[in-house]
């Protein structure tokens, strides 16, 4: 049985080896152009301690904002791009269960984004305050860690729900890259019309984008479980 | 081996109909095939035996019916009855991005029964390099590499789509040698659809001719080429034939030639021919495989 789940897991995680690579490659590029800018400043110098700590708490920041993108992606491409190629339909004649291979497939991104939402508080919480005591936050408007993760469960759900329901990944990533944006149209439309304030919206909004997620999560994996692959 | 198991037939389909929206593709079909056994699943394009296949694989759900392969209900526990059926599909759609290894050492933690040595053993035959992508094989080597990952897990069952359709004919041999060699390795029952009939004869012991859905024969593919014969009779000048025998599955006149063809011929049926019949002689040929499928599909 570990041996079935090690080998799902290896399929899982070289079919999102690419997305993975882009992931870090985007993650590590927020800090590298942040702190670019930052050196750019002081040309010659060296930017003082200080700098240094502000520029890796505030592009942490940024950095994690970008993790719900990268949800998206992986969510949108988990089920569908094994349909795409058709190996779906090898997978389907093989004896694992449905249970296996969605445990596998949640597990390879769950502990993708884990790993990479650790990296950027790692680098946030543990390496800015060694640089220099209490690190600004240029990007305190782009929202908590909590409602990053709120955001993360969110686009993901998305993009699962339509990776189970379709034939390709092109339009379930596309959906749920473009769902925050949406959520966000339909949140504030409603906040008008009920008379709710902005302060209010922001603080309900992470809390109602979980709920949406995790919705979309168990219906994508009710489509999943109905449906006769391939 | 589960309880259920031991002693039925190693597939069984009851009353099993399939439809898509209107047009219907299996209808109210009724099979059974032995263990131990090869059947032959033969019909024109469109008749129906990729779905009978999908459905036995629980890769489609019947509309109506019940599916039992090895005993086990395919709706209910797919996963069971994979681990101990073998299957080649007519497209092999295995992972393109994987090596010939990755695949192998991907399927076989699936199979508690996987015989390494089998699976080596094959790979030499086959002339298999697992280091190869398997986006860089060729169709034959895909066929092949399909076969082994179907083989080496000793199926009770092995479901063979049309596996050879398209294969040059040195591919075409050594995978019916695969095939033959999986079967006196461990004896297995073995359902192989094909277009090829030579490969068929060369294989099965009973054939099934379906068409439109239904299954217009099943029988011992022994007993099918001997009891069903092509007559031709000489009709004498002017006359007609003015009695058919039972049986009859194709007839044709031209001019004074009568050319039937027998279900279930005797020497009595020859000799009723000429009593009921204005002829002047009467001949008895055997058919190949081919020639009665024709005239079982043109008859119907």
């Amino acid at each position: 049985m570990m041996m079935q789940m090690r080998q799902l897991l290896w399929k899982d995680y070289r079919l999102n080896r690419g997305l993975l690579v882009l992931s870090v490659v985007g993650l590590a590029g927020v800090y590298v152009a942040g702190l670019t800018v930052e050196f750019s400043h002081t040309w010659p110098a060296i930017p003082a301690p200080q700098a240094w700590a502000d520029g890796v708490y505030s592009y942490g920041h940024l950095s994690l904002s970008v993790m719900p993108f990268i949800a998206a992606l992986l969510g949108g491409n988990a089920i569908a791009c094994e349909r795409a190629d058709r190996s779906a339909h090898f997978l389907a004649y093989l004896p694992p269960t449905k249970l296996r291979i969605v445990a596998s497939k949640v597990i390879v991104v769950a502990s993708a984004v884990a790993v990479f939402c650790c990296g950027n508080l790692l680098l946030m919480y543990a390496v800015a305050p060694r640089l220099a005591e209490d690190p600004a936050d240029f990007m305190y408007m782009m929202g908590s860690p909590a409602a990053t993760l709120a955001g993360c469960l969110f686009t993901f759900g998305i993009g699962w729900l339509g990776s189970a329901c379709l034939e390709k990944p092109t339009i379930p990533v596309l959906a749920a890259l473009a769902s925050p944006i949406v959520l966000a149209m339909i949140l504030t439309t409603l906040a008008a019309l009920l008379g709710i304030s902005r302060f209010e919206l922001v603080e309900w909004s992470p809390i109602i984008g979980l709920w949406v997620g995790i919705a979309a999560f168990c219906a994508g994996t009710w489509c999943y479980f109905r449906r006769v692959e391939p | 081996m589960t309880p259920n198991d031991s002693g039925g037939p190693a597939v069984e389909l009851i009353g099993v109909s399939k439809q898509y929206d209107r047009a219907t593709v299996l209808d109210n079909l009724t099979l059974t095939i032995p263990r131990g056994t090869t059947l032959g699943l033969i019909g024109p394009n469109g008749a129906g035996k990729s779905t009978t296949i999908k459905i036995l694989m629980g890769m489609l759900a019947p509309t109506a019916g019940q599916v039992r392969v090895l005993g086990i209900d395919v709706a209910r526990d797919p996963a069971s009855m994979k681990r101990r059926v073998g299957y080649v599909p007519e497209r092999h759609d295995i992972y393109p991005w994987m090596t010939v290894g990755e695949v192998i050492d991907f399927t076989r933690a699936f199979y508690e029964t996987w015989d390494e040595s089998f699976s080596c053993d094959m790979l030499g035959v086959f002339e298999l390099d697992r280091r190869k992508k398997v986006k860089q094989l060729s169709k034959g080597m895909l066929v092949k590499l399909g076969l082994l990952l179907a083989v080496s897990h000793h199926p009770e069952l092995l479901i063979l789509d049309e596996p050879t359709t398209g294969l040059d004919p040195i591919v075409h041999e050594e995978f019916l040698d695969g095939v033959l060699r999986t079967i006196c390795q461990s004896p297995c029952t073995v359902l192989f659809s094909s277009h090829n009939l030579g490969d068929i004869r060369r294989l099965a012991d009973s054939v099934c001719i379906l068409r439109n859905g239904k299954i217009i024969v099943k029988r011992g593919l022994d007993d099918l080429l001997a009891s069903t014969k092509r007559v031709r009779a000489v009709l004498a000048d002017g006359h007609l034939p003015r009695w058919e025998p039972e049986g009859t599955l194709w007839q044709q006149v031209q001019r004074r030639e009568w050319l039937l063809t027998i279900d279930g011929f005797s020497a009595d049926i020859a000799e009723r021919i000429k009593a009921e019949n204005a002829v002047e002689s009467v001949e008895v040929f055997d058919l190949s495989l081919a020639e009665m499928f024709r005239d079982y599909i043109k008859g119907e």
